[in-house]
């Protein structure tokens, strides 16, 4: 959309719900949200400009080895590891959980939940390693593996100037194009209400110290929404009787069995592409457990702890709407990546299986265009498998233990399929035709994955002559 | 910033397929004049000139223990890069290695890597490395010898390659002290003057040749070169990096359209289109130098340093102003400790340990509601000027996480983004080196500073904020701190409109 632009004004916004003073927010204090209104004007908002912007801090459940509650991850001061991070994928966007769009009247545009989810697989889709160790440190304060994201995780507040800044986009279904939304009420949406909803603790952060990482909280401080207003020429928003935007959709279910069928309605009448990605559902709401990870599906170990970390390749997808196969007339046929080795240690049969590239491949598209796609984390190479080269150097080593960079399973894994095949705008409709997906695999019965499904679909806000605003999806 | 191609092929309603149906005559000019302080070139006045020209030129040293700057490269060299038209200054770019290292940042790591070190020697990708100490999570340049690293870098002492110390560049990609045995630079010409990829300029259609002077900067210690030696070896710099001028070379890419037999000439509808005339927006940068005081002595606590600069812009449309505030060399110290910065030389911008905040006035008026008062809203702020994000990792545009828990605000080692045990030309990338050196490694060494002041990135008329007569007002307050007291000095670009027109084989443009 290119609207005709006279000029810019900055702007800079301070939460609504804020006390006086230097207000903080947390779960834990009780204050878990953060409420932005931008006033309805004869104005847009250039959306590809706002930014978040806001310290963070963590604080340890428990006095470390040194007798404060700073995190010492990587056992950066020597006195000993007192473990707290968040994911190094999505850095501090883990601490959000959902975030609602709506007008000032009320009217929700997007309700997108299960924002760390969907971000764990939106940014590595389109960034590279080179990303990670530059501007993703600036806006996510993500980094380029878990030992960056542990020094960077070591915070301790003003003293030694010592958080996370960040200056973050908000990838919302709705800012995602980066389009100029108009703002008044008689041309555009009326205003706009940004509430981010921020997660528990124990879901954001996680660590491998219990006795430290338990109980453990973050901070938010010096929040302020800021970005550009674009005042279109003549002062004066062209009248419109209705307004395009797009917006993510989420379900959440779990997959158990080695054949399993998921269905899901979203009544959605146009949908751009689908994609689910999945993480051990005992690592959710865990201080143990990096809640917001990729993994492939996992079964369980026969190590001590039973941990679920024993690959269970996927063999074939099927994509499916009212029944009959699409957009995919064909399954995705995996099964000749499967390797087994049945004496293999702690029951790891399958982790000789190599790299799933068709699935990855309609997984990619679903997340941006292929022909678009200039760079991305996922590939052989970063999901650690059996043929990536070992390299500490980048974030390439996924494995449980590999080298000296324990990643955990930081893959960028997951299952999707795009139905704007060439990226031309076109959208599939699921207003009453229920979408399913098969899955099989070599799942056990007794590793539950969840699986987060989220839809990219296009809806409508539509104008009466009253200026009463109607949106559809 | 990609800008529209006002092709003179289009002009004269010639076809894409047409259009490839060309002659390409590249020519290799000497200049006109060239000497250790400049040198001058004289277009030919024939063909097209095509976007695709470059500068070529080697240096030589007498040591090999002085090397380019680790970023800006060769392009040390290059002070003032200034295109005239007959008498007419078409475009001055000044303190042209500070911009280009700066807008460097804005080109993906990935594309740095592998293509930026063979044209200018210029080395800035990063790998995750840990201190010799074991501390994790540090970042490194990304120098290997088992083939993941950048190609031109490597690690100095082969039986440590699985953790190595030093860091240091391939003997191909280092400054020789023979024509024979040191590398040959290439600069585009459009770094320079990005103008000449919006339209292929028509040389032979022109009345007055056009010109091109670079003038050098001078062979001070962290200008053309720093020190590149063996840790520990402490050898000083030493005098002597000199331009090789029998290698200082223009490379020209000249298009001409053959006549095709039963068709109108093409060269010759060109020539009557210019006849007509073609107007073209382009940009000009306007460079100005000042210096934010250092204190007496070190500080035993923080304090703000506030400097109000004011930009005489009249009637200009400014697009964007970027900022670096480089420490002030001591150019009679030949030790590290004289430096501006020991590896990236005189091309740096420095961080604060404590809190910067920008603010600006355009027209008497605040261009932000507040200040901007975090390193991640100013790198932000940076990031707008072009369409594109700054690509340089926090470690080096802030300090922020990288200090001890002290009010002084020192540098906390362990905590910082490069390690203090691991080197480069010989010098730690990170680790603290405050007290009476007062010297900075990679932590905050690319704190650059930029204000957007464009409605759109589309190169049109108007694009950027008019200024009337009013000056420019730019206020930066900078906490300075023991770890960042000396002189700083501070260098604005202001990217203004310029429109030219090339009518009856003249060029005129506004403003310049």
């Amino acid at each position: 959309m290119s609207q005709p632009i006279s000029s810019v004004k900055k702007f800079e916004i301070a939460p609504m719900n804020q006390s006086s003073g230097n207000a903080t927010f947390s779960y834990i204090s009780g204050n878990p949200l953060l409420q932005f209104e931008i006033g309805a004007a004869d104005l847009y908002l250039l959306s590809s400009k706002m930014r978040l912007n806001f310290r963070l801090e963590l604080t340890l459940g428990a006095n470390n080895a040194a007798g404060n509650k700073r995190p010492n991850n990587n056992d950066q001061d020597g006195a000993g590891t007192a473990s707290l991070l968040v994911n190094n994928k999505i850095g501090v966007a883990s601490v959000i959980e959902n975030i609602t769009v709506s007008n000032l009247q009320n009217n929700v545009l997007e309700y997108c939940r299960s924002y760390p989810r969907l971000l764990s697989s939106l940014i590595p889709s389109g960034a590279s390693f080179g990303d990670y160790s530059t501007y993703l440190t600036q806006q996510f304060g993500s980094s380029s593996n878990k030992t960056v994201q542990g020094r960077v995780c070591n915070t301790n507040g003003a003293v030694g100037r010592s958080y996370i800044e960040v200056s973050m986009p908000i990838l919302a279904g709705i800012f995602l194009n980066g389009e100029n939304i108009p703002l008044s009420f008689k041309a555009g949406t009326g205003g706009l209400r940004l509430s981010f909803q921020l997660a528990p603790s124990i879901q954001a952060l996680f660590g491998d110290t219990p006795g430290t990482t338990t109980n453990s909280f973050y901070t938010l401080s010096q929040v302020s929404l800021t970005g550009e207003y674009g005042v279109p020429e003549g002062g004066i928003l062209p009248a419109i009787k209705a307004l395009p935007f797009s917006a993510f959709q989420n379900f959440y279910s779990i997959l158990n069995n080695g054949d399993n069928t998921q269905q899901t309605n979203p009544a959605l009448s146009a949908v751009v592409s689908q994609f689910m990605n999945f993480v051990p559902t005992d690592h959710i709401s865990n201080y143990g457990q990096d809640g917001y990870k990729t993994t492939p599906l996992l079964n369980r170990s026969t190590a001590a702890g039973t941990p679920q970390v024993n690959l269970a390749p996927v063999t074939s997808i099927d994509f499916i709407r009212s029944g009959t196969k699409f957009p995919l007339m064909f399954n995705i046929d995996e099964l000749n990546i499967v390797n087994r080795n049945v004496a293999a240690a702690n029951n790891d049969q399958f982790a000789g299986s190599t790299f799933e590239a068709q699935r990855q491949f309609y997984f990619q598209s679903s997340l941006r265009p292929m022909r678009g796609t200039t760079k991305c984390l996922g590939g052989a190479n970063s999901e650690g498998f059996s043929i990536a080269n070992g390299n500490n150097s980048a974030n390439s080593v996924t494995g449980a233990t590999a080298g000296i960079i324990a990643n955990g399973f930081q893959n960028c894994y997951g299952v999707g399929v795009r139905y704007d095949a060439v990226g031309n705008g076109s959208t599939a409709n699921f207003m009453g035709k229920p979408f399913s997906i098969r899955i099989k695999s070599k799942l056990d019965g007794g590793s539950p994955m969840s699986a987060y499904q989220f839809y990219l679909h296009r809806g409508m806000i539509n104008f009466d002559s009253n200026g009463i605003i109607s949106v559809s999806t | 910033m990609k800008r529209q191609q006002p092709d003179l092929t289009q002009m004269i309603g010639m076809g894409s397929g047409e259009a490839q149906d060309q002659r390409v005559e590249t020519e290799i000019l000497e200049p006109a004049s060239v000497s250790q302080n400049q040198a001058t070139f004289l277009l030919p006045q024939k063909g097209l000139l095509s976007a695709d020209a470059f500068l070529s030129f080697k240096m030589t040293t007498v040591s090999t223990d002085v090397d380019i700057p680790l970023i800006a490269g060769a392009t040390g060299l290059i002070r003032r890069a200034s295109i005239y038209y007959g008498n007419v200054l078409l475009q001055e770019t000044d303190q042209a290695a500070h911009l280009l290292q700066l807008k460097s940042t804005y080109v993906d790591q990935d594309v740095r890597n592998q293509t930026y070190q063979t044209k200018t020697g210029h080395f800035s990708g990063l790998k995750v490395d840990a201190n010799a100490n074991g501390k994790l999570g540090m970042y490194s340049i990304d120098a290997a010898n088992d083939d993941t690293g950048i190609v031109g870098l490597t690690t100095l002492d082969a039986a440590a390659v699985a953790d190595p110390l030093n860091y240091g560049k391939d003997p191909a990609f280092t400054l020789g002290t023979t024509e024979a045995d040191t590398p040959e630079w290439t600069i585009p010409l459009t770094w320079f003057f990005n103008w000449l990829s919006q339209t292929q300029v028509p040389l032979g259609l022109l009345n007055e040749r056009i010109s091109i002077v670079f003038d050098f900067n001078e062979d001070l210690p962290g200008m053309r070169s720093v020190i590149s030696d063996p840790p520990g070896a402490n050898n000083p710099w030493q005098a002597g990096t000199l331009v090789v001028e029998s290698s200082v070379r223009l490379s020209l890419d000249l298009i001409y359209y053959d006549d095709q037999p039963g068709k109108p000439s093409p060269m010759a509808a060109i020539a009557a289109a210019l006849e007509k005339g073609m107007e073209m927006v382009y940009t000009d940068y306007v460079c100005v130098e000042e210096f934010i005081p250092g204190l007496a002595a070190a500080p035993a606590a923080p304090q703000n340093t506030q400097k109000i600069v004011r930009l005489g812009l009249d009637h200009q449309v400014c697009r964007n102003i970027l900022i670096a505030t480089p420490k002030q060399s001591d150019y009679t110290v030949v030790t590290p400790q004289g430096f501006s910065n020991p590896i990236l030389g005189d091309y740096n911008s420095r961080a604060s340990t404590g809190q910067r905040t920008l603010q600006v006035k355009i027209n008497n008026q605040n261009l932000y509601v507040n200040a901007i008062d975090m390193d991640c809203k100013l790198w932000n702020e940076l990031s707008q000027v072009q369409a594109t994000p700054m690509k340089a990792n926090i470690g080096f545009t802030s300090a922020v996480g990288q200090l001890a828990a002290t009010a002084a605000l020192d540098y906390d080692i362990d905590q910082q983004a490069f390690p203090d045990d691991k080197f480069i030309y010989g010098h730690p990338q990170g680790g603290v080196w405050g007290g009476a050196e007062n010297n900075s490694t990679f932590s905050g060494a690319l704190a650059y500073m930029g204000v957007n002041l464009s409605r759109t990135y589309d190169n049109v008329l108007g694009a950027g904020t008019n200024i009337s007569k009013s000056p420019v007002e730019i206020e930066l307050n900078y906490t300075r701190t023991n770890q960042n007291w000396r002189q700083l000095r501070m260098l604005m670009w202001c990217e203004n409109e310029r429109l030219m027109m090339m009518k009856n084989g003249t060029i005129y443009v506004s403003g310049s």
